[in-house]
């Protein structure tokens, strides 16, 4: 249903046959191209921003092309247009192909699976682009007074909803289609708490695969405005961080970045292959304690970074990465999987068609341990806690990684204490997992705001983690 | 692909469904080749539109961008933005750029280089290749790339308003990138130099950019991780460009008229050390960021942001001037060529200054809070010992508040070299917290 929709959406949009485009992806085949694809794209985007108590902004976007790639060897060839027609498109088709000049003398491409049935794993009773404006600035409204009514230090509320539906449809060599049409909408709440001089920002955002009724039910809308009105009125009082080595404990759920820029990129497989990434040659080897188990999982209905098929077509799948410590997986695309005689895993994804793609992440996660969380934060005699997260980057080849706390606290005597003000914590991906000493039994997925970005394009991910204990890392706060 | 006679259809119909209008666009044209290994990578073609209309009526606004740019594709993007401006509500401050700041004479700033449009796929190929080879001549060690690359695009830019302004410029844009890999049974560190221009004459040549980021990457292996303590850090130019970044963050009007950056309200004050004077200079001809008018058709004009230490200047638009009592700074789209202005300490007396403390070569993450001034960051670099360099470190932070590292820039170097529209020599800030073991 949702693939065939997006493959007729194409066609009509286009006016071209299955068979026209299959003549466009053999035109780009030929001597020494082992393998071409198109790929098509048509997002529609919105976001509505109330600010100052009012709307303050509505803007769309639609973005509309396609992408021609040819594949000799580790060569690629791409090209696209964002005027779609037969002519624009065999001529991408031919720049795609100039590679094939390049190419080597034999190979062969891995036979693709086509993977299952047609699965949906959105399910949702209407587009996110068709829900009417008003609906949406209603959201932003109640969103808005639920923050300011949480504290009357609460000053400023910027809340802003963003909904986007983006087709897709990948035409394969041998006239094999698939389509994907994929919703996604996310809220983002910012508040700024004052006292007396002092000015603190809270937020907090989520969303995913969903309608817009999610924030209606059980009152989500409410724990969304009071999660960023709650952070804002918490650093108010929070002092400086310390600085140095010392035990860490991460909350539940979007401290999940943790895995995502410790060890995920690291194990994507492009930088393997091409021998850049610190866990190169690092399958079936010791990277974590033997409590954590990490998953990739793009399965997941509704999650922000879940997908019924990649970019590449390929279904996603549950990839376990790290199994009890050990390396057991890289995430692979189509190219960097036959290249290293792996499967893929259902992980080649793209920002838009202006990019080949490439290994990305899907929703990473470590898998629950037994202890409550309570228990760990009381077996820490000095160190922090750290319950919300700004961003990540990793340097994948030294391994060095940082994310940066936005709500963190000390731990004193087995005690959380002190709010501590902003501050970004560095580690070594290869060996952080082997100091995760405690793993809570209260996993949580994050509440779907995470975007990734990789040599310039961005994704959107999801991220999880059980309350873990990290018997030391370096917190760059400013206090000696 | 675009045309002005399309940007003047959509134009016309926009003025029936609202008071005022503006249309912008950009069509591109780019090419490029990635090497690696001596060896092709990817090659890359590709031609794109993107196209943006504002509409307003009264003092309301919405606005929606495209690049689909097919009649019928259009006449949606007129009915999407009619059914938004339905929800839009009541902005004093909402408008096009006032007129008076549109009308004048459009500087001829050469940003089209007819070099750079004639640049092939072979042409690339070698940039890319004399890069990776001069990265692997520079040091035995330097035995992997992540990628070379040499790409180079063309760019049509047009403005039309309700103003009466039509207008159009063409800019060419070659760049040179190589990320390379030192590896030793130390391990691997990966590094990488650039350029970005619009004129090939002043683009760096292919080898120094590879010996470059060779050098850079190889100086850093065995890195080690420093005590914590409080020392001078030296940011090189690279990393005293991300600290600009921040700081330009700090004066745009945004974040101003919001209330949201530790700069507001400080117009006219010393905030930094009379060493630091920061400019922007849109209307210099064939630099990378020059233009001759914003994002809003404002005809540009070159500013200093802070004059030996004073903040002289907010970065504007016209929603943020309004807002402010102000009037724009041309600043619709962000910042043009903005930059350091130098000093006069060679980067020499700047390390040989310092007894122990880090020269910071690289910046991880985010890490940054322009409301309380917060700054904490990952790094590595080389620790200087009795002023001279003297072993790499890594897995380290930095962490100050910013308005302690604008009054503690101490030296400012001699070195200033526009490598893309944003740049700066080294700079010298006498204290801030570094954390390691």
């Amino acid at each position: 249903m949702e693939r065939s929709e997006a493959k007729n959406f194409f066609l009509q949009k286009t006016g071209l046959s299955g068979r026209r485009l299959e003549k466009v992806v053999e035109r780009a085949l030929g001597n020494k191209v082992e393998y071409a694809d198109l790929y098509f794209e048509h997002t529609v985007q919105e976001a509505v921003s109330r600010e100052e108590g009012r709307i303050k902004k509505v803007i769309g976007n639609i973005s509309h092309g396609a992408g021609v790639r040819a594949v000799a060897g580790e060569k690629t060839g791409y090209a696209y247009t964002d005027e779609v027609n037969l002519k624009t498109l065999d001529t991408a088709a031919s720049a795609a192909k100039y590679i094939a000049k390049y190419g080597p003398e034999h190979g062969s491409f891995l036979p693709v699976k086509v993977g299952g049935e047609a699965r949906n794993i959105y399910g949702l009773p209407r587009s996110p682009v068709d829900v009417a404006l008003a609906e949406k600035a209603r959201l932003l409204q109640l969103v808005d007074e639920e923050c300011r009514a949480y504290d009357p230090r609460i000053r400023e509320v910027i809340a802003t909803f963003a909904v986007e539906e983006k087709r897709v449809l990948v035409v394969r060599r041998d006239g094999w289609m698939v389509g994907d049409v994929r919703p996604l909408i996310r809220l983002s709440v910012q508040c700024v708490a004052q006292e007396g001089n002092r000015r603190e920002i809270g937020s907090y955002g989520g969303g995913g695969r969903l309608d817009i009724s999610y924030f209606f039910e059980d009152n989500h809308y409410k724990s969304f405005a009071r999660e960023a009105a709650r952070s804002a009125i918490v650093n108010l009082s929070a002092i400086d961080a310390p600085a140095g080595l010392m035990a860490v404990v991460l909350g539940p759920g979007w401290p999940g970045i943790l895995l995502h820029e410790a060890i995920g990129h690291g194990l994507e497989g492009d930088f393997n292959r091409q021998r850049l990434s610190a866990f190169t040659d690092k399958i079936g080897r010791r990277v974590a304690a033997d409590i954590c188990t990490v998953v990739d999982d793009g399965t997941i209905p509704n999650r922000r970074g879940s997908l019924n098929v990649d970019d590449e077509g390929t279904p996603t799948q549950r990839n376990i990465l790290i199994e009890r410590g050990i390396l057991v997986r890289y995430m692979q695309d189509l190219l960097n999987a036959k290249l290293m005689g792996m499967e893929p895993t259902g992980n080649g994804r793209r920002e838009s068609y202006k990019f080949a793609p490439m290994p990305r992440m899907t929703n990473t996660f470590m898998l629950p341990g037994d202890l409550s969380p309570k228990d760990i934060i009381r077996s820490v005699k000095n160190g922090i806690y750290a319950k919300q997260f700004g961003g990540g980057q990793v340097d994948i080849t030294n391994g060095n990684f940082v994310f940066s706390a936005t709500e963190s606290y000390l731990i004193e005597d087995g005690k959380i204490t002190q709010p501590i003000r902003g501050v970004t914590l560095i580690g070594h991906g290869p060996t952080a997992l082997t100091k995760v000493v405690m793993v809570g039994n209260d996993l949580e997925l994050d509440s779907g705001v995470g975007t990734c970005g990789k040599d310039g394009q961005s994704v959107p991910v999801g991220v999880g983690l059980p309350t873990i204990k990290i018997s030391e890392m370096t917190v760059g706060g400013t206090r000696i | 692909m675009i045309s002005a006679d399309v940007i003047l259809w959509l134009l016309e119909r926009a003025k029936k469904i609202a008071d005022q209008a503006e249309v912008a666009a950009v069509d591109k044209e780019k090419r490029g080749v990635s090497v690696r290994m001596g060896d092709i990578k990817d090659m890359s073609s590709s031609r794109s539109v993107k196209l943006s209309l504002r509409i307003l009526r009264g003092n309301r606004e919405a606005s929606m961008d495209t690049s689909d740019v097919s009649r019928e594709s259009l006449e949606l993007l007129l009915d999407k933005t009619a059914e938004m401006l339905e929800y839009s509500e009541e902005d004093e401050a909402n408008g096009l750029a006032d007129a008076a700041e549109c009308v004048g004479e459009v500087r001829e700033l050469e940003l089209y280089d007819p070099l750079i449009a004639a640049l092939s796929f072979n042409d690339h190929m070698k940039v890319a290749k004399k890069m990776e080879k001069a990265a692997f001549g520079y040091d035995p060690r330097i035995k992997n790339t992540r990628d070379s690359a040499s790409a180079s695009s063309l760019y049509t830019v047009f403005y039309a308003s309700t103003h009466g302004i039509l207008r159009s410029y063409r800019i060419t844009a070659v760049s040179r990138a190589i990320e390379t890999v030192a590896e030793s049974e130390q391990g691997m560190q990966v590094a990488s130099w650039y350029c970005y221009g619009n004129n090939i004459a002043q683009a760096i040549p292919p080898e120094e950019i590879g010996r470059t980021a060779a050098h850079r990457a190889i100086r850093q292996l065995g890195g080690i991780k420093a005590p914590t303590q409080e020392v001078p850090v030296v940011f090189d130019s690279e990393t005293a460009s991300i600290f600009l970044r921040i700081l330009v963050d700090a004066v745009r009007g945004g974040n101003i008229y919001r209330n949201r950056s530790f700069l507001t309200g400080r117009l006219g004050e010393e905030i930094a050390s009379r060493l630091l004077t920061v400019r922007d200079k849109p209307l210099v001809a064939r630099m990378p960021g020059s233009r001759p008018f914003d994002a809003e058709g404002v005809l540009s004009r070159n500013i200093d942001v802070i004059s030996e230490g004073r903040l002289t200047s907010y970065l504007l638009d016209s929603y943020s001037a309004r807002r402010l009592g102000l009037k724009t700074t041309g600043h619709a789209g962000g910042y043009s060529n903005l930059y350091i202005e130098y000093g006069n300490s060679s980067l020499q007396e700047i390390i040989a200054s310092v007894h122990g403390g880090l020269y910071v070569t690289d910046l991880l993450g985010f890490g940054v809070n322009l409301l309380t001034g917060e700054f904490s960051k990952g790094a590595r670099g080389i620790w200087i010992e009795k002023g001279e360099l003297a072993y790499p470190v890594e897995e380290i932070t930095i962490a100050g508040d910013l308005r302690d590292m604008l009054r503690n820039i101490e030296m400012v170097g001699d070195d200033l070299e526009f490598r893309s529209s944003i740049a700066s020599p080294t700079i010298k800030i006498s204290r801030m917290t570094v954390a390691g073991k």
